[in-house]
């Protein structure tokens, strides 16, 4: 079953093709939406949440509920933040939060519990015209992060406007809520290292689809970081070198080297591997500009 | 202080800068009252009975009642068939229960009668008795009540009163709405009605100008009864106000689009079917739209003249007045709920285009033109139990064409249908714009 699908799509605004023929499907885990400005990632992102009506094609949440016909169904079991939303000036943060988890059936514990995580709860008795704009973005992501019910979170441009501090916790949260979750996507421009746990990387380039990939793919066919940490790191490099790997970086006992090799004998070493998804991103960039 | 200050600065902010630009057409609408001083402008109702038949040696009694407001001058004058003839009238302030009567003995058919000149605001009941002092059976004998209204001078030095009662009246309900703690299942009411205070002062603006403008339906028909509207500065449309009003619309749906819509978007990412929403908007249009009348109105009334409002018939006249209203907006909101049916939600850009179907609807001229029909006569003619009801000593007056059709407001019918029909569009764009982008 696929968590998000979108067959043949097409959103056209006024002249501008903001979407051009997209076919992608989104099963369990973690998804990383990638492009430049304009590129069609909130586009997609909002014909999913049922605020956009495609133009032609066929867009599915849950393999059933058409995202424009049953918004208000899919809202049970999602939840979205898009960096246009906004919280009315007049309302304070916490009734805000109430009307939301009232809404959602977040129970009240589970806010009070991620707000003093984000350090919002000092703030919340004011009204929302006080705030700055990390301030609303916190109580944003706060709609997010504390629903329990959910089995979609969407966020665009998550980590913009956050402190490092508070992108960790944010992390940390969404970590957590992998675990129990069907599926979350993010658009980003800022890397902060979720990318990690990826399942797929999705890079879009004016409307196109133009690098989809899940991760066994990605390590199947791309170049894979390793982390390795070992006592013996003269005999760990001579089999790297031995294996024609070029280039090794050491710091604090900690070895990164990259690959597009499966090694085998790696195993016997303490290493974490993962996709280096802002070179992958670079890359296909550069790569589209030679073009 | 500082508290009272901050909580004074947050109310406005919450108010929406927009709303503080659009309170300032306060003033250039009280200019357009100075301009109407300046002109001089009064207005004249009339009465014709027509020629009745009578038993000569019984006379014919004439009664009625009316309105009306110091220095207005009402004038009986009667027409009969034969000389000598006996004029009797007495005129009865029933507010304060003083009678002023007159009686002359004519010896020409046609005779300079009295003119009543209004000594106090009230209400007033008339008695006419006309006798022709003829051998004949039978005489003839037809009443021309005339009615020349005064500026009302009271009225515009009651302006900044109006304005006053407004404001306090929309900063108690942004204060009862801050403080009432509603439960999380009407939150949304709540949250709609914050989002639309702004708007509401829009609506008072607009609503009391119209007010200012249109007056009460007058009451001057086939019958016995004349009721002169109470208030009634000047008659001429004033383009340049209309024009400031609709531009205003269109500038504040331009540049608040945005700004609202992302207060949508938030809303639109709960799971709230449209209908709900759709529903919740529309209980809110139309608490916007027919609060403010309501407060100006009673405004009115109680400034007029307070001893009146609490008569019977003034009651009586106070909840027509709100009902008249109420069928207006009604039509109105049936009328713009035409493009609700095809899209699946109404948005705010649609109130601002009830604004100016208020006013069109509102000044009498416009309906008939532009929409064919004409409610006031629908209601006359295919409710008669409601007009009697409601109001059993008033008949409403619908004005033919002829009073009307002056060759300069057929300019102004053209102008405004064209501003119109350009809001219209715009609101479709705008709306379409955002359900659907």
């Amino acid at each position: 079953m696929s968590v998000l699908e979108a067959i043949n799509l097409w959103k056209f605004f006024g002249a501008t093709e903001a979407l051009v023929d997209i076919s992608i499907k989104l099963n369990r885990g973690l998804h990383l939406l990638l492009g430049p400005n304009g590129s069609g990632k909130t586009t997609l992102l909002k014909i999913w949440s049922g605020l956009l009506k495609p133009s032609r094609g066929k867009a599915y949440v849950m393999d059933k509920y058409i995202p424009w016909r049953d918004r208000h169904l899919i809202m049970k079991f999602m939840s979205v933040v898009f960096e246009d939303n906004a919280i009315p000036p007049w309302i304070s943060g916490k009734d805000f939060l109430r009307f939301y988890a009232y809404q959602k059936n977040i129970k009240w514990s589970s806010v009070v519990e991620i707000a003093e995580k984000l350090g919002v709860t000092s703030y919340w008795d004011r009204s929302v015209a006080g705030y700055s704009s990390g301030m609303k973005k916190k109580k944003l992501l706060l709609t997010v992060l504390s629903s329990e019910n959910d089995e979609i979170i969407i966020l665009d441009e998550p980590y913009t406007l956050l402190d490092k501090e508070s992108i960790n916790i944010v992390n940390e949260i969404l970590e957590e809520k992998l675990k129990n979750v069907e599926a979350i996507v993010i658009t980003s421009h800022v890397l902060t290292g979720i990318e990690k746990k990826i399942n797929s990387l999705t890079i879009l380039f004016n409307g196109k689809i133009l690098f989809h990939k899940n991760i066994n793919e990605l390590y199947r066919e791309g170049e894979i970081t390793y982390v390795c940490e070992t006592n013996d790191q003269l005999g760990f490099l001579e089999k790297l070198y031995s294996e024609g790997i070029r280039y090794i970086e050491v710091k604090n006992n900690k070895i990164f080297f990259k690959t597009r090799r499966q090694l085998e004998w790696i195993k016997e070493y303490k290493c974490k591997s993962f996709i280096d998804v802002r070179e992958i991103y670079e890359k296909t960039l550069l790569e589209l500009s030679r073009e | 202080m500082k508290i009272v200050l901050r909580k004074i600065s947050t109310i406005f902010y919450s108010l929406s800068i927009i709303s503080i630009i659009i309170l300032s057409l306060i003033p250039l609408a009280s200019i357009y009252y100075l301009r109407a001083l300046e002109t001089n402008n009064t207005r004249m109702h009339s009465l014709r009975t027509g020629r009745q038949p009578f038993d000569c040696n019984v006379g014919q009694w004439y009664s009625g009642y009316f309105l009306a407001s110091k220095g207005d001058k009402i004038s009986f004058d009667v027409s009969v068939s034969g000389a000598p003839w006996v004029y009797n009238i007495t005129v009865i302030d029933l507010l304060n229960n003083r009678n002023y009567t007159y009686s002359r003995t004519y010896y020409s058919i046609r005779a300079l009668t009295p003119e009543f000149i209004v000594p106090e605001s009230g209400f007033y009941r008339y008695v006419l008795f006309v006798k022709v002092l003829d051998s004949r059976k039978e005489c003839k004998a037809g009443l021309t009540i005339s009615g020349v209204q005064q500026i009302r001078y009271d009225v515009i030095n009651n302006t900044p009163y109006y304005v006053l009662i407004l404001l306090f009246s929309i900063l108690l309900v942004e204060f009862l709405i801050r403080k009432t703690r509603v439960s999380s299942k009407f939150y949304l009411v709540k949250w709609e009605f914050r989002y639309m205070m702004a708007w509401i002062f829009f609506v008072a603006v607009i609503y009391t100008y119209a007010f200012f403008y249109v007056s009460f339906p007058s009451a001057i028909d086939e019958s016995e009864d004349i009721v002169l509207t109470p208030i009634r500065i000047g008659k001429r449309p004033n383009y340049i106000i209309i024009y400031a009003l609709l531009a205003a619309t269109i500038a504040s749906m331009l540049y608040t689009y945005s700004w609202e819509a992302r207060f949508d978007r938030t809303t639109d990412l709960l799971p709230l079917k449209r209908t709900k929403k759709f529903l919740s908007r529309l209980l809110i249009i139309f608490i916007t739209l027919y609060v403010p009348i309501v407060i100006v109105t009673s405004s009115v009334y109680l400034l007029w003249i307070p001893k009146l409002f609490f008569r019977e018939f003034f009651i009586k006249l106070y909840l027509y007045e709100l009902l008249h209203y109420l069928i207006v907006l009604f039509f109105i909101l049936s009328f713009i709920l035409l493009p609700a049916v095809i899209i699946p939600r109404v948005n705010i850009a649609l109130i601002l285009e009830t604004l100016p179907l208020l006013t069109l609807y509102l000044y009498p001229v416009i309906p008939r033109s532009l929409y064919i029909i004409d409610l006031k006569r629908l209601v006359r003619i295919n409710i008669p139990w409601f007009m009697r009801y409601i109001v059993p000593d008033i008949h409403l007056y619908v004005r033919e064409p002829g009073d009307i059709l002056k060759h300069e407001e057929l300019v102004y019918i053209f102008t405004y249908t064209i501003l119109f029909v350009l809001v219209v569009i715009l609101c479709m764009f705008i709306y379409r714009r955002r359900e659907a982008p």
